[in-house]
């Protein structure tokens, strides 16, 4: 029988319960979870195909077993597809430096980020970023942040203004843009660049993010054919409500779940 | 004139010769718009340089700030 322990195909198990891969594998294993499930009864027998992964608390695995281990919560289906996968992050203030870090956590294979920005105080009521970024490229910040929770994503780093002409050469071979900026004109130029210059990528947008309104009044409408458009596109930041991380992280992370979902297979 | 506004029919009082036109009929800053006309993105750079007929289908969406 085929079954995969901590990432790595075994193709001569011979259909054995949990409890036994476990004494062979990882003895004295705190966490068990199989097919993304933690495991609760060990005596159970394993199935062709079982993605299986042994654990103890505290200790860093083997750098071979640490990706598998990172997405053992998530289908393997799912994380293999979004391995698989480019995604373009349009300015990485509020929204990108959240959308990235979910998209990142996700383990999405390449994540190609713009902003021409460095982080400054103003910034991190709402953006992820520390006080030892200050002064830093934005994109730089990003790189290292990521770099502290999942090493297995490639992100390209752009310090650049993304204008209506650059925008389908900066994000060329992404699948999908997640449009991330600050400033109403920029956000209406860079999607109709990317859907002009990049006939077959999809656009996750927002707009109406802004004050303490009600964070269920962020939707996702899909727009024309490959935008998506986040928010409740009336709360604009121009009119002085304010940005707060709670708010402009709900749309971030409605961002970032459409990009999930499309990259998944699902069908909106 | 007759147009297709975000999935809406709507009659219009006068004639309109172009997206812009459409754009301030409907009082949408232009640098706040995205535009597709059946279908296609327009250049914002060309609002008023894009010719509307009668029966088109024009998707607008209007921005507002804060990210």
């Amino acid at each position: 029988m085929n079954v995969y322990i901590n990432g790595v195909q075994h193709t001569d198990v011979d259909s054995p319960t949990i409890a036994h891969l476990q004494q062979q594998y990882c003895p004295g294993a705190d966490v068990t979870i199989v097919n993304c499930l933690i495991a609760t009864d060990l005596t159970s027998s394993v199935s062709e195909g079982d993605h299986l992964h042994f654990l103890k608390k505290g200790v860093l695995p083997e750098h071979g077993e640490l990706e598998s281990l990172i997405f053992s919560r998530q289908p393997y289906a799912i994380t293999r597809r979004l391995k698989a996968a480019c995604v373009g992050i349009a300015g990485a203030g509020g929204l990108g430096s959240v959308v990235a870090e979910n998209l990142a956590r996700s383990g999405v294979g390449k994540l190609v980020v713009a902003d021409f920005d460095i982080v400054e105080p103003s910034n991190l009521n709402r953006q992820r970023y520390n006080l030892a970024h200050l002064g830093m490229p934005k994109v730089q910040a990003l790189v290292d942040t990521i770099r502290g929770y999942n090493p297995y994503v490639s992100v390209v780093a752009l310090q650049e203004r993304i204008t209506f002409k650059n925008s389908g050469t900066l994000f060329q071979g992404c699948d999908i843009v997640a449009e991330c900026l600050d400033n109403a004109a920029d956000k209406a130029l860079i999607v109709s660049g990317i859907l002009k210059h990049m006939p077959l990528t999809k656009i996750v947008a927002a707009s109406g993010i802004a004050g303490i309104g009600d964070g269920a009044a962020i939707v996702v409408r899909k727009i024309f054919n490959r935008l998506y458009l986040v928010g409740d596109s009336v709360s604009d930041a121009d009119d002085g409500a304010g940005l707060f991380a709670s708010r402009v992280g709900i749309a971030a992370s409605q961002q970032s779940h459409v990009i999930i979902r499309l990259l998944a297979g699902e069908d909106i | 004139m007759k147009l297709r506004v975000n999935g809406q029919e709507h009659i219009l009082d006068k004639q309109l010769a172009n997206v812009g036109q459409v754009l301030d009929y409907f009082s949408v800053p232009w640098v706040r718009a995205a535009v597709e006309l059946n279908e296609d993105v327009v250049d914002p750079g060309l609002f008023d340089k894009t010719p509307v007929t009668d029966g088109d289908q024009i998707e607008i969406v209007s921005f507002v700030g804060g990210g």
